[in-house]
């Protein structure tokens, strides 16, 4: 046998000028009934993602994507293109995404909701949930490995860019800065986020955290996010998912108490694979307290039964 | 003005950030195991590659939830079908370039070869032990698919295993980088190759 060695050294002999670029496609399309208390209807949608990405000499990696979707839960039914505005260069332990739609890290507490957007259309929803009033624009975000944890930064330098093909760099009043790291404590998955946002009104934070443990044939996931400014006030989630034979159950629970208005919401999701792609599901989701003006069309528990296809 | 100025420092930090090495995809796999995913806080999706991530997930099978989510891969496809390798049965047709082959077998030569199959193109050495760490060993596997000779028609992968307490355990370890180099390394021996044919 030779040794360990001159693989290593044949490894790292030499470099070869290539180019390796790869076009990615997947889609999925979705159709459902949806109710809500007497209000019933059904609803369908679907979507085609195009992932695009090279690799330089050096090894570095560089990514855009794009796509198309009709949302099954936008009500006026407005096919959109997406994509094309931010390009993201990675290499070894790092990768930096620069341009518009760059996302700060706000949300990572709300770990409470378990059912789709179709599950939730009509439904009253929580009054005041915990959030900051913009959470992407133009900006630059750089994720590394650091220390045995992921560590993300963000810097959003306008909120609210003119047009989708760039932002105003210097000159926005809205902007935004963030961070994230997630890690491991023994076998729990621990990941912290913290996010600001100002602008010429009132200046917000939001921070949050969440765990997930595997227990009891399942994961368990819980979350905790409080923000000041334009939304003061805290929330916390949990939910747990399981498997029984093939089908999939989770259950959410989130509880939130903001700007003096507190309420709870429940969900509720299975679903079974059929194969190919094809899966089934039935979701329910129950709202409490301080919800949203109910309506004749809407009502604080709905619920879906459907089927989607990934491709 | 303060702006710019942190505009442009985040993104120098950013490109020197870049130039420290280490290894992303593990650590995002890591992360996936734990979170899911769909639900890696690291991984960056938009709403509409999330509902498709979510929509696949939901239609696999709970002991494999997290096994392969990479989206179909259209240049591979494409090269499939410029190289006429979709026969009237369906099936793939084995097409191997002679050059990226040859450098594959160069590359290997220095080890002692268990499988090297011209037809199918696939090539595994035997374990390669280094005799300063009796309790590792690795392997090469090395695939060529395509019967164009062009950057992305091979493909490599480096298995190792620890020894522990007399059984060999795979070490978990995925090699992205030393996987690369073995690439370009065959790629830069079947170089010879395609010029010596050319001339």
């Amino acid at each position: 046998m030779k040794k360990l060695s001159l693989l290593v050294s044949a490894l790292t002999a030499g470099i070869f000028t290539t180019a390796q670029a790869d076009i990615t496609v997947s889609g999925s399309s979705v159709i459902a009934y949806q109710s809500a208390d007497s209000n019933n209807n059904t609803a369908h949608g679907g979507s085609v993602s195009f992932g695009l990405s090279t690799t330089t000499d050096s090894g570095m990696t560089v990514s855009s994507g794009a796509g198309m979707t009709l949302s099954a839960s936008d009500t006026d039914g407005a096919r959109a293109l997406t994509g094309f505005q931010n390009i993201t260069f990675a290499t070894g332990g790092t990768s930096i995404t620069i341009g518009n739609d760059v996302g700060l890290p706000d949300g990572v507490g709300d770990v409470g909701g378990a059912v789709g957007d179709i599950a939730a259309l009509n439904n009253n929803g929580m009054s005041k949930t915990v959030g900051i009033t913009d959470d992407e624009g133009t900006g630059v975000s750089v994720t590394t490995s650091f220390g045995g944890a992921t560590v993300g930064l963000y810097y959003v330098a306008d909120s609210s860019p003119a047009y989708v093909t760039g932002g105003d760099v210097d000159g926005a009043t809205d902007t935004g800065t963030g961070a994230k790291i997630s890690t491991t404590v023994g076998d729990l998955g621990v990941t912290v986020g913290y996010a600001t946002h100002s602008d010429t009104s009132i200046d917000d934070t939001e921070t949050g955290i969440a765990v997930t443990y595997a227990a009891m044939g399942g994961t368990l996931t819980a979350g905790y996010e409080s923000s000041t400014g334009a939304k003061d006030g805290n929330q916390f989630g949990i939910k747990y998912a399981m498997s029984l034979d093939s089908t999939s159950v989770t259950v959410g629970y989130s509880s939130a108490d903001v700007d003096s208005k507190s309420a709870t919401q429940t969900d509720v999701a299975v679903s079974y694979p059929l194969g190919g792609g094809v899966s089934v599901f039935a979701e329910m989701r129950t709202v409490s307290g301080d919800t949203t003006t109910d309506t004749s069309s809407t009502s604080n528990s709905t619920m879906a039964i459907g089927s989607s296809i990934s491709f | 003005m303060h702006k710019t100025l942190l505009f442009i420092f985040t993104i120098l930090s950013s490109i020197i950030l870049v130039s420290c090495q280490g290894t992303r995809e593990e650590e995002l796999k890591k992360l996936d195991k734990l979170w899911g995913y769909c639900d890696n806080p690291h991984r960056e999706f938009t709403d509409l590659e999330y509902d498709t991530c979510k929509r696949k997930e939901r239609a696999k099978l709970p002991s494999g939830k997290n096994k392969n989510m990479e989206d179909f891969n259209l240049t591979e496809f494409m090269e499939k079908v410029r190289e006429g390798g979709f026969g009237t049965s369906g099936q793939i047709k084995t097409n191997v370039n002679p050059y990226l082959w040859q450098g594959s077998i160069d590359v290997t030569s220095v080890y002692d070869i268990k499988i090297a199959d011209a037809t199918g193109g696939f090539i595994q050495t035997e374990w390669i032990y280094d005799e300063n760490t009796a309790d590792k060993r690795c392997l090469i596997k090395i695939q060529v698919i395509s019967a164009d000779y062009i950057s992305t028609g091979v493909k490599t992968n480096l298995l190792c295993e620890n020894k522990n307490q007399d059984i060999w355990k795979s070490d978990g370890k995925e090699y992205f980088d030393e996987q690369k180099m073995l690439t370009l390394k065959i790629l830069e021996a079947s170089l010879k190759y395609s010029q010596s044919a050319l001339n």
